[in-house]
């Protein structure tokens, strides 16, 4: 076993190097701004506080996690290389079957590849081509990238430094213009700074490079499915211990309430839901969660059945600790692994269903480019561009696979206890 | 037995009307009229009001409720705006489509899923057992609508040898008996082995596993040593105590099957439940989606309970108590 | 385990069976054709039916009283005799009196009367029916309520002869007349309240050209030749079929395996590809009809909203026609045109389609494409680039959202491209795409800022509706425009029949727009149609695929 570990263990630290590598080596400029900008944000917080409303900026968010990813990867390998034996202990203490190890760095990629997606896209997935010449281009097509970072907003000489490194970072971030093209004339009729880029997995119907949308979407597809799962076992261990704990009427009222919940085919109720409620990514979430969480309160309530008849918990009861004391000291702990395995299966099928209703037109927005939109997208294409429509699906059965492999190994070590 | 199917049909009727409930709220209650997109924009308000009136949706919503379980109650489902027909009868010309398919898939499901089981505890930790455990698994957990585009990709459109869509070829309705089923089966092949495949590969990692436990139990060992022959060993011994997981696994699938493949059917064109579901839906076609919800929540239900039948017939030790 | 091998061999078997039935490729169906649809009839009532398919399927089965036809050299509408021999028009052109053809029968044999026409417009008319065709009515002379009135509107003189009565005098009046007739041996036996329900909507008895043989839902409508019909006469055909296939996919294939005769709205990809393929099936554009533009809304919304559609000023972002100049030099319409309509469309300049030749102003030419000027107007109009990189007006960012329905691709694909290239002017512009019904109600409610919409243009010149200043009656004017002179202009077409004199109203009418920018307007597309070439005779008009399809016949 700790041989695996150590064979997949090594992959991994391959991976994170050529990672840290290739984003020191060609994104050095976008790091550098993104910390400045992440750094002198929290200064100016810190400076004056009552204005913090003012430094906050969705867009920029997401250079500031992969910054910091960035520098943890750094930093992580630095340690590792020191003390690489007693993490590679942990894993093996935690994971203790071959298949969840490969399972678990499979799903630590993904997790990674999404925070540090501004790092590893090639460019903007939201970027298009001039439409005469970039549309549909097959796998490992070259072409051109043009940039163009705008100039320093007007006012800047009066700012303060620190006001004045920050909005020029924060307008390197927010402001770059990136646009592909393949013809000459359209290069010189535009006064942008060019490079040159291969389109690794081809372009889509706009142009756009559908690599770097496979990997912005690795993050809103991991994370509308962290997010929902999260939502629906918090949920659904809550009806479950209720359900448990006041058998009896609470319990009969409950248990209808889940069986309503599982007759109803849970992609129909998904699918009403959000044609009615619009399609913003929270109401995703929401009802993601609305459809999943009934397993696990099932589970849940199961096992404190259980436990509630064995001894520890009647003594305990007999000594007078409280049932909050009870819940947190003794079914919690033996609850949690139960939970924890359902909640990787429930994140699967979750990113799955996630992709489904955006496949069908009624999940996140195109053109967000989540997994499921951008093969609900391609599919109009599919006889002329089959590219498009592959790989997302890969990535997409890729990380399922990833967490059914964890849940098979655990599975037998629950079972083992 | 008997006993139990009543309790449980009597038992699941709240269950039934829970649900209704709650789908005619949530669809009366949600923005946009239906009336909208029926109504020419040109009709004067008065008569738009009218005709809102004619359909109940100026009344409240209690009332527009009160008013469609009194028409339940005598069978009637409403009026789908969009077919221009009643609910019932849209109702009854998709489900019989669904229903074939649904029947095939299950078929297919278990053909494959018991024969690459066996197959593989037949050459166990061979390279076809390798495939089963491995592939199954992959099988398993790979979304149904991207397999779906891929075997049209390959099967339909690169290779031409399936149709694409639709149950018949045109002009079906001319063929011979003979004819008109083999059509009927080539386009049933693709949606099928999309319904299919995750079952069966779940089946098949399942007997598989089981299998292999069971064949080295005690039993067994004795009756080896009892001199009786391999295959009757296998046949009336092993397989049947590890098809046990296989029925289970397909109860589970007949309702979610039958209440319709959503995404299946919608990409292939099947005109069935999941199909009709959907386009009520885009459509805003109230009565309908009602409707539809209605026959999928009786349907899953039913299905559970057929599951709960045959695991009780396959393996008399389980109890009816608590049930 | 032998048995597992029989099973093995058996599947293998029946699978090489099954794959070894091949498509016929050769279509041996002599006098019959095929056309793939996307969707179902609803209802052959015309009373109640809105889809296309329904339509062209009332036209051929039901008779009018006049047939119309489009002439694309000079670009007007003309209308010939059908269930009438003559008409004429009297009174100030207020009066049209048709003569009836005495020999026209429905298909169960009862002879067509006037009396069958009076009967079918007092249904059309009729409030609590709720027709969905009631708009024509219009301009019928109306009850004190508002509703038309059909008794003082329609007067019989005799079995033949009939007159219709209009409010005023106007261009669309034998539109107007030119409905489906129903039976009224039939429809005045049925209650209102069943007339959604009956049977008859399924079974329709007509006098057309085509009679319904049988309708499988979702599946077929088959159509077959109607022996009794004189109106023109029965059809060549034996047989019209329409099958549903929803898949576009699909549609495409069967039509290439030459299993569907024809089909509409192919995409640019596909036609592109099966021309150069040489196949035997030939594409042909019917004329621009099509058209799509982008609606910024003039006037500021939430005042609309908060006074209920009482206070009408200018929108903080739209209102100044400089900024709405300065939009659409921002979006490179020809180049989305050319990348999602190739060779079947054109650019468009204002709201009046190409194929009205006589009206259409061929001089004006659309706006360039040119970023550095729109931000120079932007400039002008005091917008400037602020801290975040988003134009900025005093305390009004220029960022707003654009509302597209969903399920639609295209548009979700032209606002991703007008999303990119406002972004280079400093626009923040958002997508947000919703369910259909709604966004048609809130476009009526007027509460969306900027959209998208596709509209087909009726063969009729006609634009009050949409972009008339009173509200009420200009139910489709969703921007909010509102100009004296076009009003005027407006007005006075409507009565003029003369082609000459109305001509430059019209240009006058498109150099407003173009100098206000109501809209910006992207292109006019051309519906692209494949059929195989078996089927002869004029199988694309710009009324539709099944304008003619009574003259059709097959090699």
């Amino acid at each position: 076993m700790k041989v695996f570990v150590k064979k997949y263990f090594n992959f991994l630290l391959l991976i994170f190097g050529l990672v840290v590598l290739y984003s020191t080596l060609f994104k050095y400029t976008l790091i550098k701004q993104s910390l400045i900008s992440l750094f002198f944000t929290i200064i100016s917080i810190a400076i004056s506080p009552h204005k913090a409303g003012e430094f906050w900026n969705r867009a920029l968010m997401e250079y500031w996690v992969a910054g910091l990813t960035y520098l943890f990867l750094v930093i992580a390998l630095l340690v590792i290389i020191v003390k690489i034996e007693n993490l590679k202990i942990l894993i093996s203490k935690v994971f203790t079957q071959r298949n969840s190890v490969s399972g678990f760095y499979g799903v630590v990629s993904f997790v990674l590849i999404s925070l540090l997606a501004p790092v590893l896209a090639p460019a903007d997935p939201y970027a298009q081509g001039d439409l005469a010449t970039t549309r549909l281009l097959q796998p490992f097509t070259q072409g051109t990238m043009m940039i163009r970072i705008p100039d320093a907003p007007p006012g800047l000489e009066e700012k303060n430094r620190i006001e004045k490194i920050r909005r020029t970072a924060n307008n390197y971030l927010l402001n770059r213009i990136t646009r592909f093209t393949r013809s000459d004339e359209y290069t010189a009729a535009n006064e942008y700074h060019t490079s040159s880029i291969i389109f690794i997995l081809g372009t889509d119907s706009l142009g756009r490079d559908v690599f770097s949308r496979i990997i912005y979407g690795t993050r809103i597809s991991v994370g509308i499915g962290f997010a929902a799962t999260i939502a629906a076992m918090s949920f659904g261990t809550f009806i479950g211990l209720l359900s448990g704990f006041f058998f009896g009427f609470v319990d009969k009222i409950l248990m209808r309430f889940v069986d309503l919940f599982i007759a109803i085919p849970s992609l129909f109720l998904v699918i009403t839901l959000v044609a009615f409620l619009g399609r913003s990514i929270t109401v995703l979430i929401i009802i993601l969660a609305a459809a999943g969480w009934m397993g696990t309160a099932r589970l849940v309530r199961a096992e404190v059945l259980k436990l509630r008849e064995r001894e520890f918990v009647l003594s305990a009861k007999l000594l007078g600790v409280s049932w909050f004391g009870i819940i947190r000291s003794h079914l919690i702990p033996n609850v949690l692994p139960v939970i924890l395995t359902g909640a990787i299966l429930q994140l699967g099928n979750v990113i799955l269903a996630e992709a489904a209703l955006s496949f069908l037109g009624l999940g996140t927005q195109p053109p967000i480019p989540s997994w499921g939109n951008i093969i609900g997208e391609a599919t109009p294409y599919l006889r002329i561009a089959w590219w498009i429509a592959i790989f997302p699906g890969l990535a997409l059965s890729l990380f399922v696979i990833s967490a059914h492999l964890i849940v098979e190994g655990a599975q037998e070590k629950i079972q083992s206890i | 037995m008997i006993r139990l199917i009543l309790g449980r049909i009597v038992s699941s009727i709240p269950l039934i009307v829970g649900l209704v409930t709650i789908v005619f709220i949530i669809v009366r209650l949600l923005p946009g009229d239906p009336m909208t997109i029926y109504i020419s924009p040109a009709v004067p308000p008065a008569v738009a009001e009218q005709l809102r009136a004619e359909f109940g949706f100026d009344k409240s919503i209690i009332h527009q409720y009160g008013r469609w379980i009194w028409g339940v109650m005598r069978g009637e489902l409403g009026f789908s705006f969009t077919h221009q027909r009643g609910v019932a009868e849209v109702i009854t010309s998709a489900f019989p489509n669904t229903l074939i398919l649904a029947g095939t898939a299950i078929l297919f499901q278990l053909i494959l899923g018991i024969s690459l089981g066996l197959l593989a505890v037949r050459f166990h930790k061979s390279f076809i057992d390798k495939i089963v455990s491995v592939g199954g698994l992959i099988i398993y957990t790979l979304p149904t609508f991207w397999v779906a585009i891929l075997l049209l990709y390959v099967f339909s459109y690169t290779l031409g040898i399936f149709p694409s869509s639709q149950m018949h070829s045109i002009g079906a309705d001319e063929f011979g008996r003979i004819e008109y089923l083999l059509d009927l089966l080539k386009h049933l092949i693709l949606p099928a082995t999309v319904l299919a495949l995750p079952g069966a590969a779940a089946i098949a990692r399942y007997l598989r596993t089981n299998l292999l436990d069971v064949l080295h139990e005690q039993f067994i060992i004795n009756a080896r040593s009892m001199g009786l022959s391999e295959r009757k060993i296998f046949l009336s011994y092993a397989l049947s105590n590890a098809l046990i997981p296989t029925i289970t696994i397909t109860g589970t699938t007949i309702g979610i099957l039958l209440a319709g493949a959503i995404v299946t059917e919608t990409i292939f064109s099947w005109p069935g439940m999941g199909r009709l579901t959907v386009s009520a839906i885009f459509a805003r076609d109230y009565p309908l989606i009602i409707g539809c919800t209605l026959v999928a929540g009786i349907v899953v239900i039913i299905g559970n309970l057929i599951a709960d039948i045959m695991y009780r017939v396959v393996d008399p030790r389980i109890r009816t108590e608590g049930l | 385990m032998k048995y597992i091998y029989r099973l093995l061999l058996v599947s293998l078997v029946i699978f090489l069976i099954i794959s070894g039935c091949t498509e016929r490729t050769d279509p041996d169906r002599p006098d019959i054709v095929i056309i793939g649809i996307p969707g179902d009839a609803d209802t052959f009532n015309p009373l109640f039916a809105t889809g296309i398919t329904a339509s062209q399927i009332i036209d051929m089965v039901y008779p009018s009283l006049v047939h119309s036809d489009f002439d694309l050299e000079d670009g007007t509408i003309s209308y010939h005799p059908s269930l009438s021999k003559s008409w004429e028009h009297h009174n100030d052109n207020k009066h049209i009196t048709f003569d009836l053809r005495t020999d026209a029968v429905w298909e169960d044999g009862t002879p067509i009367t006037a009396r069958d026409v009076f009967v079918t417009y007092k249904l059309y008319g009729n409030p609590e029916i709720g027709s969905v065709r009631q708009d024509a009515l219009e301009n019928f002379l109306k009850n004190a309520d508002g509703t038309p009135d059909i008794e003082q509107s329609i007067e019989i003189t005799d079995d033949s002869t009939i007159t219709f009565k209009f409010e005023s005098a106007y261009t669309g009046q034998l539109f107007d007349a030119g409905l489906p007739i129903l039976p009224a041996h039939i429809f005045e036996t049925i209650p209102g309240e069943e007339l959604r329900t009956h049977p008859v909507n399924r079974q329709p008895v007509g006098a057309g050209p085509f009679k319904l043989r049988s309708w499988t839902p979702q599946q077929s409508v088959v159509l077959e030749s109607n022996d009794l019909s004189v109106l023109p006469h029965p059809a060549t055909l034996s047989r019209l079929i329409f099958q549903v296939i929803p898949d576009y996919q699909s549609r495409i294939s069967q039509l290439e395996s030459g299993e569907i005769d024809m089909m509409d709205d192919i995409t640019v990809e596909d036609a592109e590809r099966m021309e150069r393929r040489r196949t035997s099936v030939n594409i042909t554009p019917m004329p621009e009809r099509r058209y799509y533009f982008v609606g910024w809304n003039n006037i500021d919304t939430e005042a609309y909203a908060d006074s209920e559609g009482q206070t009408i000023q200018p929108h903080p972002l739209f209102g100044d026609p400089d900024v709405r100049t300065a939009l659409t030099l921002a979006i490179n319409r020809a180049e989305m045109t050319n990348a999602f309509f190739g060779d079947y469309a054109r650019e468009a300049v204002g709201p009046i389609p190409p194929v009205f030749r006589w009206a259409y102003d061929e001089t004006l030419e659309p706006l360039p494409y040119d970023p550095r000027r729109a931000s120079q107007l932007l400039e002008n109009a005091g917008w400037e680039v602020d801290d975040s990189g988003i134009l900025r007006n005093g305390n009004t960012r220029f960022s707003f959202t654009m509302m597209i329905p969903s399920g639609d691709h295209l548009r979700s694909m032209m606002a991703s491209t007008i999303q990119q290239q406002l972004r280079e002017i400093n626009i923040e512009m958002n997508i947000e795409q919703v369910e259909g019904a709604v966004f048609l109600q809130n476009l009526m409610r007027k509460s969306y800022d900027a959209w998208i919409v596709g509209f087909m243009f009726p063969l009729e010149l006609q634009i009050d509706n949409l972009w008339g200043s009173d509200f009420n009656t200009a139910y489709f004017n969703f921007v909010s425009f509102q100009d004296e002179r076009v009003d005027e202009i407006l007005a006075r077409t409507r009565v003029l029949y003369d082609t000459d004199e109305a001509a430059p109203l019209w240009m006058e009418l498109q150099r407003i727009f173009h100098q206000k920018q109501p809209a910006t307007f992207l292109c006019w597309v051309s519906n692209i149609v494949g059929v195989h070439e078996r089927v002869k005779g004029k199988t694309v008009d710009i009324h539709g695929l099944t304008h003619r399809a009574w003259e059709w016949y097959t090699d």
